[in-house]
């Protein structure tokens, strides 16, 4: 059995079903992440972890151990909340030596204990302030500190940095991972932001409607979606209905347009498939390749400049493409202008339709 | 922004004349504690300490304050033991019943305290006539006369420290109930616990309507006597009016010292 393992776990509030059989296993020392849209279930499953809801069906396993029915406060797990929860009667250190005062611990090991968090997190000079007399930033290196600071068997951390700004965001996460590896910390995170859940992450798991729908590192999730949502939630996509021509050679048609395909999903010929296409893979190209018969003509509707690539969209006949270019090469064209898109040589199956269009699952 | 100098004399006339609103009628009860006679004049026509000397020697002086002090302290002492863990228990379970706890909270501010008194009267009569014309049953009353400010005091202090969050954080720690009552929980709601006991005490300890009628003189407090005193002499009944509202600013600075000491006031924090 895995270090921390979830098994078939529900949970309901009236009528609503926040979690629905989620089953999952972290190793020990990995970082897990619970990505997925607002109202998915993440939080809830975390707090189930926590010992903070229980579970109305399923187990909780740490260490071989069921936790389910321990109280909260005798699971040994660390918790950095999305409010950050400082206690603000007491100030950065005394909010980190909060866990190891509750258990009794001398003073003395207390204070030395404090000190390496706070320097493990680079809060010098800050013991002695309040929560209100910190920024976010810092808010949130306290709370985690906090979490560490009694060794805990599991750090859950519940979208901690979605109050701040984006800076500090980007500099936080760098600085989780980093911890994380250093103390080789069992962690389950939560977000609903995919690139904090994809920068950070030994796997992600991915959840829709209090459901885990998928698990994968964080490059098979992007590269290899196995579903619509994956597809369409973890970064941009291109999602095309295209026709299966050539079930053997995994050759798929969309209105002229003819794409492989690496799995098909048993779609045989003349079944009509959901296909993502990245729009980082798609080329731009000022002239009509030779033999390509992947490559389709367009106009550049909207050209949106983000730093090192620039989003076109561009109206292809029926079809509308985005396309991401480094912006060195997106200088060239303006908006209006006709251009050769050519398409990735490989293209991902995320659905197979029925016979009306709709969908019938993968 | 910068107010206009036309506004800012309108604002300053306006924060005088509510001052002076609430200053005079203080100034004119003292005024009157310290002359020796004010009937036709403006001012007072001498001063003198007379009324204050004789008021300390009336025999029922000092025993009414030290009744009408213990009381307060007493009622302070029971409101805050029914109301904080009470609050905190359903704050922290998020019970459905809360709503219906409000609402009943407000009943003794929604009934005038002579019917609050009546009814006690009547009540106990049927059930337990021993209680009645006793301390207990004045202490009673005068809980659940203060109850809703101290229950309302206490609630908004929990909203704003947002309890739920901290006692999460509490119990991921490792903290069990009595280690996040005593760490998190009370160092937390000492302003309102401040605010409450300096408003239930001042309910309790200037009440006149249900002492007057729950224990009349057969246990005399400080207000009731107020009350008999009044038509006895009006210098010595200004003089208990200023000694009145003495007791009740210290106990108010005390207790808002006290809770300034012990709790650093929460602010917003700073950005990023």
């Amino acid at each position: 059995m895995a270090y921390l393992a979830l098994q078939n776990l529900s949970k309901r509030f009236g009528s609503t079903i926040a979690v629905a059989g989620v089953s999952l296993e972290v190793e020990r020392g990995e970082f897990v992440s619970l990505l997925g849209p607002s109202g998915c279930g993440k939080t809830t499953t975390l707090r189930l972890v926590a010992g903070l809801l229980t579970p109305d069906e399923g187990e909780i396993y740490l260490e071989g151990q069921s936790i389910s029915h321990v109280p909260a406060h005798g699971r040994g797990i660390g918790m950095v909340f999305q409010s950050w929860a400082l206690f603000p009667n007491m100030t950065a250190a005394q909010n980190v030596g909060f866990p190891l005062r509750i258990r009794g611990l001398p003073a003395d090991r207390i204070a030395s204990r404090v000190a390496e968090i706070v320097a493990l997190l680079g809060l010098e000079g800050l013991e002695h302030r309040y929560p209100h007399e910190l920024s976010g930033g810092q808010q949130q290196r306290v709370g985690l500190g906090r979490a560490l600071a009694r060794d805990p068997r599991v750090l859950l951390l519940d979208e901690p940095m979605s109050a701040l700004d984006a800076p500090v965001r980007k500099g936080l996460i760098v600085e989780i991972r980093r911890l994380q590896q250093q103390l080789d910390m069992t962690t389950l995170y939560v977000t609903h932001d995919q690139e904090e859940a994809l920068s950070m992450s030994d796997r992600v798991a991915l959840m829709d409607r209090g459901e885990i729908v998928e698990v994968g590192t964080p490059e098979r999730l992007y590269h290899e979606p196995a579903s619509a949502f994956a597809a369409t939630f973890i970064g941009a996509t291109n999602t095309l209905v295209a026709e299966v021509v050539d079930p053997e050679r995994g050759r798929v048609e969309i209105g002229g347009l003819a794409l492989r395909v690496s799995d098909l999903a048993g779609a045989g010929r003349g079944r009509r498939v959901r296909v993502s296409v990245r729009p980082e893979d798609i080329r731009l190209l000022d002239r009509q390749p030779v033999g390509g018969d992947a490559a389709v003509r367009g106009r550049v509707l909207v050209k949106t400049f983000m730093g090192a690539v620039t989003r076109l969209e561009v109206q292809c006949e029926d079809l509308r493409l985005r396309v991401d270019t480094p912006s060195s090469e997106a200088s060239k064209v303006s908006g209006q202008q006709e251009v050769w898109l050519l398409l990735p040589e490989r293209c991902r199956v995320i659905e197979v339709l029925d016979r009306e269009g709709s969908s019938s699952g993968r | 922004m910068t107010l206009s100098r036309s506004v800012r004399t309108v604002a300053l006339i306006l924060l005088g004349a509510f001052v002076l609103y609430l200053v005079l009628p203080l100034m004119a009860t003292l005024l009157f504690a310290l002359a020796t006679r004010w009937t036709t004049t403006v001012l007072p026509e001498q001063l003198t300490s007379t009324w204050i000397f004789q008021t300390v020697r009336e025999p029922r002086f000092l025993g009414t304050i030290r009744r009408s002090l213990t009381l307060g302290v007493v009622v302070i002492l029971v409101d805050l033991l029914l109301v904080v863990p009470a609050l905190v228990v359903m704050t922290v379970t998020r019970s459905r019943w809360r709503p219906l706890l409000d609402a009943a909270s407000l009943v003794p501010y929604a009934m005038p305290g002579v019917v609050l008194a009546l009814a006690l009267i009547r009540f106990y009569g049927m059930v337990f006539p021993a209680l009645l014309n006793t301390p207990w049953l004045l202490g009673a009353a005068h809980a659940a006369l203060a109850l809703p400010i101290v229950y309302w005091a206490i609630l908004n202090n929990l909203k704003a420290i947002k309890l739920y969050d901290l006692y999460e954080a509490a119990v991921t720690c490792g903290a069990r109930w009595p280690q996040i009552l005593r760490f998190v929980v009370l160092p937390n709601i000492r302003t309102g616990m401040a605010i409450a006991a300096v408003a239930g005490f001042t309910a309790s300890f200037t009440d006149f309507a249900v002492a007057n009628f729950v224990v009349g003189g057969s246990w005399l407090t400080f207000s009731v006597w107020q009350g008999y005193v009044m038509h006895q002499n009006g210098h010595i009944m200004a003089v208990t009016s200023v000694v009145s509202l003495v007791v009740t600013m210290v106990t108010t600075f005390l207790l808002i010292r006290l809770a300034h000491e012990s709790a650093p006031a929460p602010r917003h924090a700073r950005g990023g």
